[in-house]
């Protein structure tokens, strides 16, 4: 990681890339460059056209104590180079505005409605901006994360509505559903507006669940903050914990040993494979395959059992911790993972072969829900929702971390983007989920699971990065001299992937869409944060 | 004619003899315990906890408040003289002043409870109605998704939560029982006293989690809230982060019969 002053057009880049050879442990570079507002698009268009990068997460935080400034982040990743390229500019505190990306990069558009909710910071040009985050009833001119802000004080609810988008037409209507659900899901709020049973469009309203985590985590201790990051989201406990845990092992120049490497792998597959479990176990239970979902929820049930079993807590909570890991796996927790693999292998095939054997399954699947490789790219959209669609994306092998730098991992995709692509791209990566417990067991040796306890503070920022089940999550940590959290961000795969729902819906029926949105399964709370 | 027995055929992991008296698992160890005597009073375990739900009270003596433990282990792997260890917990309580305790070091032995009950918990009436049957309506504000995914796990084969008569629905018109998680966020909270005047009466409210419990680790902050039962009326609280499918099934199920299942300490770890 090195800084070099103020980029101004794409040669600059190239010369910052090439020019940067200061490697992390193998590991994928994070490279840190200055730039200024007014080049912002310019740059990120020839990030995004000429090398094919990705907008991958922008955030903002306010400096003004420093130097009178808010300080605005970009961050793309480049795969041709296997480098996320972090680009910061700094907005004057006397006129907070910045040119909006979302006009010609529409994955942009969430993350500047988010800076402008939290920091009020205006994208000028931003074609939607309306609140994305705080919702109606929260005041005008309080934003929670300037550093002003009085976090004792009450916040009065304000009158206020939230203008959905109309469609307008003969013989259009509305269906507003949510946010408490049906099923035993998260809560949002969904807008459809279709002809007969067509869905025309349909509008997304989250943040219901907002907690203030990215709030939270300031002034917490390391250990607290890998605590809190377990919980964003409790199926990617792990992932979340691991993406955090790498940003300040980055930060601070923190070398894991090796056994640490490996169990990390081993944990994240394990929760990979009973994330997916639930996945087909939900999108088998909405075609009313009621035998399939119950063995699926019977082989996710074995899953949690054993991590219950070799970590104490079925979500494998309080395992990971900047440094390595908090706790090891016994011999014996090894050979129990080992030994289940071989079993579980076999049932998730028959579990496949007798979901895809049925014709009425595999009709509703098909062609249900289908996203293009052409929206799924423009969307940034991450994980095996863009890898069913055909993108190539995948954090483990485009930007390696930890014990994948070791593991030739092959990359799988489909081509469909249906819900059909989306299911067998599951049953997949279980597969090789499964494949990388076992390469990551069986060369594993003794040793410590903690590195070193003396850091020093090398960079005082740092980006992580994470396959987690539901694609690639960013975290983002800013350390004191004090060794606390002075400030954290994250791009969750939800955050990316939920802006592809609806296109995903486009032309399909009212009924379909809890099988699209199961084949999503995107996560609400890591969402909302 | 024949009597058709269920257990037969399907052979379910936790039968109903399981939950009244299997030991607690490694997971069941759920919020932390003295074993024995040597706490020191050196207050690092205190110190550590992210949600305060270990504190020491004036006379040293130290206090648990599992409405508030997110079972982190963070003072369990703090603990010098390694007295204090993660230990069963409690079920379920009808009332939140239950799940806090005062540890004592100088009584515990291995027949003897370390820490103790400040108060004997009892049915209500309203438990008693739904002895039998409980119709529930799980609704999420704001909780990590983990709490979710357990009480979605009660009604899958391996629990199979509908031969204790506990099924869930999809409209609160339809329900019983409330399951909240979460601490109840700002922009929640309206949705949930809606959701709570749909229901008819009699109607139970139960809090499922350590957020919905006391807010959690978010929790008391201007987006996140102080729990469940700073909007509404809470009749069961289970706490846990998230509380295993078996915590959950185990304590309906005491509290169904107006028993509150209180798992016996055991020091063997
Ligand atoms: S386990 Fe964590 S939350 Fe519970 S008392 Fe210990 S430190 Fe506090
Ligand atoms: S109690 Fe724990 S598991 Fe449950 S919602 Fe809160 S943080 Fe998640």
């Amino acid at each position: 990681m090195a800084t070099t002053k103020c980029i101004r057009n794409t040669e600059d880049i190239m010369r910052v890339i090439l020019g940067n050879t200061n490697e992390y442990h193998g590991e994928a570079r994070e490279i840190v460059t200055d730039s200024e507002l007014a080049f912002l698009p310019e740059l990120a268009l020839g990030i995004v056209e000429k090398l094919n990068g990705t907008l991958q997460f922008i955030f903002a935080e306010d400096n003004r104590s420093q130097n009178n400034a808010f300080s605005l982040h970009h961050v793309f990743s480049i795969p041709s180079h296997r480098c996320m390229l972090h680009v910061m500019s700094e907005i004057p505190a006397d006129t907070p505005e910045f040119p909006s990306l979302a006009l010609r990069l529409p994955s942009a558009n969430w993350h500047e409605r988010k800076i402008a909710d939290m920091l009020g910071l205006t994208p000028v040009g931003h074609p939607d901006p309306r609140r994305l985050v705080l919702h109606e009833d929260w005041p005008e001119g309080l934003y929670p994360w300037r550093t002003d802000f009085d976090q004792t004080q009450a916040v009065p609810r304000v009158e206020g509505t939230y203008m959905f988008h109309k469609i307008d037409g003969e013989g259009v209507f509305e269906i507003p559903v949510g946010p408490v659900h049906a099923g035993i899901i998260e809560p949002g709020h969904f807008r459809f507006s279709s002809v007969g049973e067509k869905i025309l469009y349909l509008e997304l309203r989250l943040f219901y669940k907002h907690r203030g985590i990215e709030r939270f985590m300031e002034g917490r201790s390391l250990l607290e903050g890998a605590i809190a990051a377990e919980r964003i989201s409790g199926d990617e406990t792990i992932a979340n914990a691991v993406a955090y845990s790498q940003a300040v092992e980055r930060a601070l120049g923190l070398a894991i040993p090796e056994r640490a490497k490996r169990l990390r792998a081993v944990l994240l597959e394990l929760e990979r494979t009973h994330c997916h479990l639930a996945d087909i176990g939900g999108a088998v239970t909405d075609v009313a395959f009621a035998v399939g979902a119950a063995k699926a929820a019977i082989l996710r049930e074995k899953v949690l059992d054993l991590c219950e079993r070799i970590s104490g807590s079925r979500f494998m909570r309080g395992m990971i911790v900047p440094g390595g890991l908090r706790r090891d796996l016994n011999n014996r927790a090894v050979l129990q993972v080992a030994n289940f693999i071989e079993v579980e292998l076999c049932a998730v095939q028959e579990l496949e072969s007798s979901i895809f054997s049925r014709s009425s399954i595999v009709d509703r699947f098909t062609r249900t829900g289908s996203l293009s490789a052409e929206h799924a790219l423009k969307l940034g959209v991450v994980g095996p929702i863009a890898r069913a669609s055909g993108v190539p994306v995948d954090a483990r092998i485009n930007y390696p971390y930890g014990f994948y730098t070791m593991y030739p991992l092959g990359l799988i995709t489909r081509s469909e983007g249906d819900v059909a692509s989306r299911v067998k791209l599951k049953f997949d990566e279980i597969r090789q989920s499964l494949a990388v417990i076992k390469a990551a067991l069986d060369g594993i040796e003794q040793g410590a699971i903690y590195g070193d306890d003396e850091a020093t503070i090398i960079h005082s920022q740092a980006l992580g990065w994470v396959e987690a089940p539901r694609g690639q999550a960013i975290c983002w940590v800013e350390i004191t001299e004090t060794s606390k959290i002075a400030q954290c961000r994250w791009r969750t795969p939800s955050f990316s992937n939920w802006p592809a729902l609806p296109l995903a819906l486009q032309g399909d029926i009212v009924p379909d869409f809890p099988l699209v949105n199961k084949s999503f399964n995107l996560s609400y709370a890591g969402n909302d944060l | 004619m024949r009597k058709f027995r269920c257990k037969r055929i399907c052979r379910p992991k936790v039968t109903i003899k399981d939950l009244d008296r299997r030991p607690p698992s490694y997971a069941d160890r759920w919020a932390p315990m003295l074993a024995g005597n040597g706490c020191s009073g050196c207050m690092a375990c205190a110190e550590v906890c992210p949600t305060g739900a270990i504190a020491f009270n004036n006379s040293g003596q130290i206090l648990f408040k599992h409405d508030a433990c997110i079972a982190c282990r963070a003072c369990t792997d703090l603990c010098e003289p390694g007295v204090l260890i993660l230990g069963p917990g409690i079920g379920g309580a009808v009332t939140r002043s239950e799940l806090s305790y005062v540890g004592s070091t100088d009584k515990a032995s291995a027949d003897e409870p370390a820490i103790r009950p400040l108060k004997t918990p009892g049915p209500s009436k309203t438990i008693k109605i739904f002895a039998k049957s409980m119709h529930v309506r799980e609704v999420d504000c704001g909780s990590c998704n983990a709490c979710e995914l357990e009480i979605a796990a009660i009604s899958n084969p391996v629990y199979d939560a509908e031969r204790f008569g506990i099924s869930f629905v999809a409209s609160p018109r339809h329900a019983d029982v409330l399951f909240v998680t979460g601490s109840v966020t700002r922009q929640m909270e309206l949705a949930l006293n809606k959701t709570m005047a749909a229901t008819p009466s009699p109607k139970l409210v139960v809090a499922v989690g350590a957020c919905a419990c006391s807010g959690g680790l978010f929790g008391n902050t201007q987006f996140a809230g102080a729990g469940v039962d700073a909007s509404i009326k809470v009749d069961i609280y289970i706490p846990g982060c998230p509380p295993s499918p078996r915590a959950i099934l185990s304590s309906i199920r005491g509290l169904q019969r107006g028993t509150i299942t209180r798992s016996e300490h055991d020091h063997s770890r």
